[in-house]
């Protein structure tokens, strides 16, 4: 990186540090530090909620799907506009009615302590881990593609958010997740700008949408399923997948993890929240579909130049310097052949769709879909001949896509300002997930089972330590990371494995007035069972466990109640 | 302001929310024909 992006790097970081603590002064009860004293407005819930829910790798990775897969990930969003909606009318009104501090309270007050305690620990295991695993992913990218230590950027990643997060609780993390959007914001429409300016000059960018269409990549809607194929339940982006499969994630990611209601929890009444969800519903798919398309048009951007055989140096570097450099450089000669040959192709198509030429467009279109397929064939080769010379290679690519792109091709000034993006973006949903885990764990645990009758003042200071203490194991998470291989999926999937169940025991707190605490404990247990031995058998795309683990605890608790004698099984009706 | 009142202001936003969604969707629908 040069001086320029280093100088555009670091005022950007200290620039939001700096606001966050600034932010962070007068916050001295648990009221405020969890709550923001119930003060913010919906616009700073909203970009809050936003914040939280877009890690570094959201930014990374979205545009290198669209590269490799098109833009069909956008669907996985379709059902979270109708989980807003939902939230709205179901769950806002009784948090805000009960004034909790965290979405796990509701369920003492309508159960019992062991389901409050159960569901409170099943988000501190997965929330803990997978904020440890939000620091190191984008960690490794940037030490890779940059030659920065792990170890210091994984300090930098998740050091530096402590110290507003600690000092000032929610109230800071909310503001300096404003400031964060806002650069991630112009960082993406800089970035999309660029990708369409640094086209050939006669390229325009209806023209590149055009050529990203014929190569299949802004395939946005996909409501085929060929039921012919044993394994279509598991492919996971198409229509039905992502309104029934999102609609359950989202309503179980906005509505029972703390990270997000802690988010709500803050607005001055039921109205800002309500109206903060449902922005985020209007404008979430919007956004999504824009990130998306950026990916299309870096794919684009590669058919007029030469792309590389794969995309992370590193590993390219690794594999050059074993017995397999002269095959690798084999494949990587073949590769730059049917790169020259695509570039000539792609422009041939471009001046072809300009003359609205429909035979020439139709033959151009099927060569490149050929050559594209070659491509295919001979970068599986390389990924291969990867593993043979060294098995533990990371082979996958798709989050490094983006990022070379910047880096390769991105003026100077602009990569600090997306590295900084990267920084940010990790920073706010970081942020909120700290600040969750303390909340959770003071409120649900500590106070409730622990330490019962302290002062406010002592609960206020506890809350600070362990929002430092849950910040310092995310680090030790993420410093362990590289030694911990394929687990990282494991713990990536994590989530999906637990929100199904946590949503079950919401919804039977919500809807099934009869069943009581020991029904849904019990139920929730051997649900939690059941999605993970379906989750090792491979059998189902990971967007249905959420669906799955849901409906599971909703049967499952109301069979056991039939079992149990009326005085032990009714909950408390709460309207 | 009455509670039906204001529960039929709320009633209206959802339904432009999701009135919204289905208007997406058949964007992205001519999107993905209209470029493929």
């Amino acid at each position: 990186m040069s001086v320029i992006d280093w100088i555009v790097l670091i005022a950007t970081l200290l620039a939001v540090i700096t606001y966050g603590v600034y932010k962070s002064k007068s916050e001295k009860t648990l009221d405020g530090y969890f709550k923001s004293s119930n003060s913010m407005g919906w616009m700073l819930i909203l970009l809050s909620i936003m914040g939280t829910q877009a890690s570094a790798i959201t930014f990374m990775s979205a545009p290198g799907q669209a590269y490799t897969d098109g833009m069909r990930f956008v669907q996985y969003y379709f059902g979270l506009p109708l989980a807003m909606v939902v939230l709205c009318f179901t769950f806002i009104p009784i948090y805000h009615k009960l004034k909790v501090y965290t979405a796990y309270e509701f369920l003492e007050q309508r159960f019992d302590v062991k389901a409050r305690s159960l569901a409170s620990i099943l988000f501190l295991t997965q929330r803990a881990l997978s904020t440890g695993i939000s620091i190191y992913a984008p960690s490794i990218i940037l030490s890779s593609l940059l030659g920065w230590d792990i170890y210091l950027t994984n300090l930098v990643m998740g050091g530096f958010l402590i110290i507003y997060t600690v000092t000032g609780g929610t109230k800071a993390v909310t503001y300096t997740q404003m400031q964060q959007l806002i650069v991630v914001f112009i960082g993406m429409f800089l970035a999309g700008y660029m990708v369409v300016h640094m086209l050939p000059e006669n390229v325009s960018f209806k023209d590149a949408l055009h050529v990203a269409g014929k190569m299949g990549k802004l395939n946005v809607i996909e409501t085929h399923i060929d039921v012919t194929d044993s394994e279509w339940w598991k492919d996971k982006y198409n229509i039905w997948s992502g309104v029934i499969g999102g609609f359950f994630l989202a309503l179980s990611y906005f509505g029972t993890d703390q990270s997000q209601v802690g988010r709500y929890l803050t607005a001055k009444s039921t109205k800002e929240s309500r109206i903060s969800l449902l922005m985020n519903g209007l404008v979430k798919v919007p956004m999504q579909f824009a990130i998306l398309l950026i990916g299309s048009l870096v794919f684009v951007f590669y058919m007029f130049y030469q792309s590389p055989i794969f995309f992370n140096q590193k590993e390219i570097d690794k594999v050059l310097n074993t017995e397999y450099r002269e095959n690798f450089q084999g494949l990587q000669a073949k590769n730059d052949s049917l790169n020259t040959i695509r570039q000539f192709q792609t422009t041939e198509l471009a001046a072809a769709l300009n003359r609205e030429d429909n035979p020439n467009i139709d033959i151009l279109q099927a060569s490149l879909l050929n050559i594209e397929v070659e491509v295919k064939e001979v970068r599986a080769e390389a990924l291969a001949v990867m593993k043979k010379a060294d098995a533990s290679a990371d082979i996958n690519d798709t989050n490094y896509i983006f990022l070379y792109f910047v880096v390769e091709n991105l003026p100077k000034g602009l990569i600090g300002l997306l590295i900084a993006m990267i920084f940010l973006s990790a920073w706010g949903s970081i942020a909120a997930a700290l600040n969750s885990l303390s909340s959770t764990t003071v409120i649900d645990i500590y106070k409730r089972l622990w330490v019962k009758d302290k002062s406010e003042l002592h609960y206020f200071k506890a809350s600070r330590w362990f929002t430092f203490g849950w910040g310092m194991f995310a680090i030790a998470v993420a410093m362990f990371a590289s030694q911990l291989g394929s687990l990282i999926e494991a713990v990536n999937v994590l989530g999906s494995l637990f929100y199904g169940t946590i949503l079950g025991i919401f919804l039977v707190a919500f809807y099934m007035k009869r069943i009581g605490g020991q029904a849904v404990f019990y139920g929730a247990i051997v649900t939690e069972v059941l999605v993970i031995v379906i989750y090792i058998s491979d059998i189902i795309s990971f967007l249905w466990l959420n669906v799955i683990g849901c409906l599971l605890v909703l049967i499952i608790a109301r069979i056991i109640q039939l079992f149990i004698p009326k005085q032990e099984g009714g909950g408390k009706v709460i309207e | 302001m009455s509670e039906d009142h204001n529960s039929k202001k709320w009633l209206i936003a959802y339904s432009g929310v999701i009135l919204v969604l289905i208007l997406l969707i058949v964007f992205f629908y001519i999107f993905t024909q209209y470029f493929s």
